[in-house]
């Protein structure tokens, strides 16, 4: 029988819990350089388009998948997949999907934590640059490079992030987790609410023609010519954003999801968290940065403001604005809140398969994650080019997160069996799912991902991304790294990260490979199915 | 803003915010409903 595992208290708490899993940094940073760079109106076209075909179905799937793991007691891939596969079929054949749903659950969780985890303390550096007025009167591009190589102040606020997660993530999932977001997400709405009203309410204050409601008009025009001539390149960019953003292909919405009761609703928790998130990203993080940004940068600059545009341009705007301190403060405690309600969700991943698996006590286990997930994030810590973060983030990115929402329907659905999936879905659902989505999640989002797999792996083997070459490092030097820096320092900066993300597969394979054999090892060895609840 | 970009704009908020509403009260009332 399955160990007695902590639970979530109330469906409140869940759903917060799970809105705040996926509404994170991808919402306010990310998403708005991400359409300002993919011709605004074009964009949207495809992201809703992917949101419907692919970010729903996939939701609903991982919510499927790691209700019924939690029913066994695992909050983990590898037994998730094993479990599923096993429908299909014999334990011996099921282990490889087992091992392969671990191998990417580890590896998602402890590589996006690497990097996402520094730019969350980048938020809490400039949390207190805002309220201190430190980046005032300032070049905001060379403030921030200024930060990013002064290692003693990186360290401090990344590692200031860690422990409070950590702190957050020891205490469990209904006394610790539930109880933070309880507080946490209320809190966020409420700043992105007051920032949003302060952004459309800014008028034209450096010239007539640049204003707020010119950013919206610009996210809002529905740029057909634009969407034609880029069409491969908006659609990948916007199916990219639906899985960043919904936190889809990173094994934490099936680890979230496994501590619910085995007939607790799956259907329409899924589909509110989708709404909360989606909130949160078109609405209020649409109406921010970029609105912002064209209102006292211009349209040019908000357009080309790419990545920097949250630590870089922004800064630039709050200086100039009344009580700009207040007002920047808030966007950046935003980011942070943003960014911590998300990365428990990894950190929990993490502690709950040393907690499973190993059966390490959950406060041993969370500062041993504490170190393996600092010595992870060093690399990047120490990197004044942001380098190792660009390859890394590639990686994890258009890859990872694909291939495991790939392997989700590969075995939730079709190893699993279509009926019985529909069956587990709806066990103790509040709602019905209309019988018209299960060819989408057979079919449609499957190929959606493929299609979006081959499509990066082709723009990168055009690029020279897996040969590295000499074009493509100069364009890292020239375009990606964040202060000017050799070809030679680009080739030890990327071989850095692919060496570490080959290590972390290595580890999560043997670790999930381990796992199974220890609690499956009698039916492998018989390779007939014998434990089933 | 044009009026294009204002239909557009009415059409994508008004989904979500009737999606967040829809989904979010249906998910409390179910819950008193089990603690009644």
């Amino acid at each position: 029988m399955a160990e007695q595992r902590d639970k979530w208290a109330t469906k409140l708490g869940l759903i917060l819990a799970m809105a705040g899993n996926a509404i994170g940094l991808g919402n306010f940073w990310r998403f708005p350089y991400q359409l300002a760079s993919n011709g605004g109106g074009a964009f949207m076209i495809p992201y809703f388009f992917a949101l419907f075909f692919l970010g729903i179905p996939v939701m609903w799937i991982e919510w499927t998948i790691g209700r019924y793991g939690g029913k066994y007691g695992h909050g983990t891939l590898g037994p998730m997949f094993y479990l599923m596969s096993r429908e299909s079929l014999k334990p011996k054949s099921a282990l490889w999907f087992g091992v392969l749903g671990g191998l990417l659950g580890f590896s998602v969780s402890s590589l996006l934590s690497s990097y996402y985890y520094q730019i969350i303390g980048w938020s809490a550096a400039y949390t207190w640059y805002s309220l201190t007025g430190a980046y005032f009167g300032q070049d905001t591009y060379k403030f921030f490079v200024g930060y990013i190589s002064n290692t003693g102040a990186v360290l401090f606020f990344w590692g200031l992030t860690m422990v409070i997660l950590g702190i957050a993530v020891s205490q469990g999932v209904s006394k610790g987790i539930e109880r933070w977001v309880k507080v946490m997400m209320p809190a966020l709405y409420v700043f992105a609410i007051i920032l949003v009203i302060r952004a459309l309410t800014l008028g034209s204050p450096v010239k007539p023609e640049w204003s707020a409601i010119g950013g919206l008009s610009y996210i809002w025009t529905p740029n057909f010519s634009a969407l034609s001539k880029n069409f491969f390149k908006i659609a990948l960019a916007a199916a990219g954003q639906i899985f960043f953003t919904l936190s889809l292909g990173m094994g934490i919405i099936h680890n979230y999801a496994s501590y619910l009761g085995p007939e607790d609703d799956v259907a329409l928790s899924g589909l509110a968290t989708v709404s909360l998130n989606e909130f949160a990203e078109v609405i209020l993080g649409g109406s921010l940065a970029i609105p912002i940004a064209f209102a006292y940068l211009g349209p040019e600059k908000a357009i080309k403001g790419g990545v920097g545009l949250a630590y870089m341009a922004l800064p630039n705007v709050f200086m100039h604005m009344p009580a700009g301190r207040i007002f920047g403060a808030f966007w950046f405690l935003l980011l942070w809140f943003a960014g911590f309600t998300s990365a428990i969700a990894t950190y929990n991943y993490l502690v709950a398969m040393l907690e499973e698996d190993i059966h390490i006590d959950r406060k041993k286990g969370t500062w041993m994650v504490f170190v393996w997930l600092f010595i992870l994030g060093l690399p990047i810590a120490l990197d004044k080019t942001l380098l190792v973060l660009t390859d890394m983030d590639m990686w994890v990115g258009s890859y990872f997160l694909v291939l495991l929402g790939f392997f989700d329907v590969v075995v939730g659905l079709w190893l699993f069996k279509p009926d019985n999936f529909w069956e587990e879905l709806h066990k103790g659902a509040f709602i019905s799912v209309p019988g018209w989505v299960k060819p989408i999640m057979l079919y449609i989002a499957p190929l959606y991902m493929l299609v979006l797999l081959i499509g990066n792996t082709w723009n990168y083997a055009k690029g020279g991304v897996f040969t590295l070459s000499q074009a493509y490092m100069q364009d890292l030097v020239k375009n990606e790294a964040l202060i000017s820096t050799t070809v030679s320092y680009a080739k030890h900066a990327v071989t850095i990260a692919r060496g570490m993300i080959f290590i972390v597969i290595i580890i999560g394979a043997i670790e999930a490979y381990f796992a199974i054999k220890k609690k499956y090892g009698e039916e492998l060895e018989k390779n007939e199915v014998i434990i089933k609840l | 803003m044009n009026a294009g970009a204002l239909a557009f704009l009415i059409f994508a908020w008004g989904t979500i915010f009737i999606m967040m509403y829809w989904s979010i009260t249906k998910l409390l009332h179910h819950e008193k409903q089990q603690k009644a």
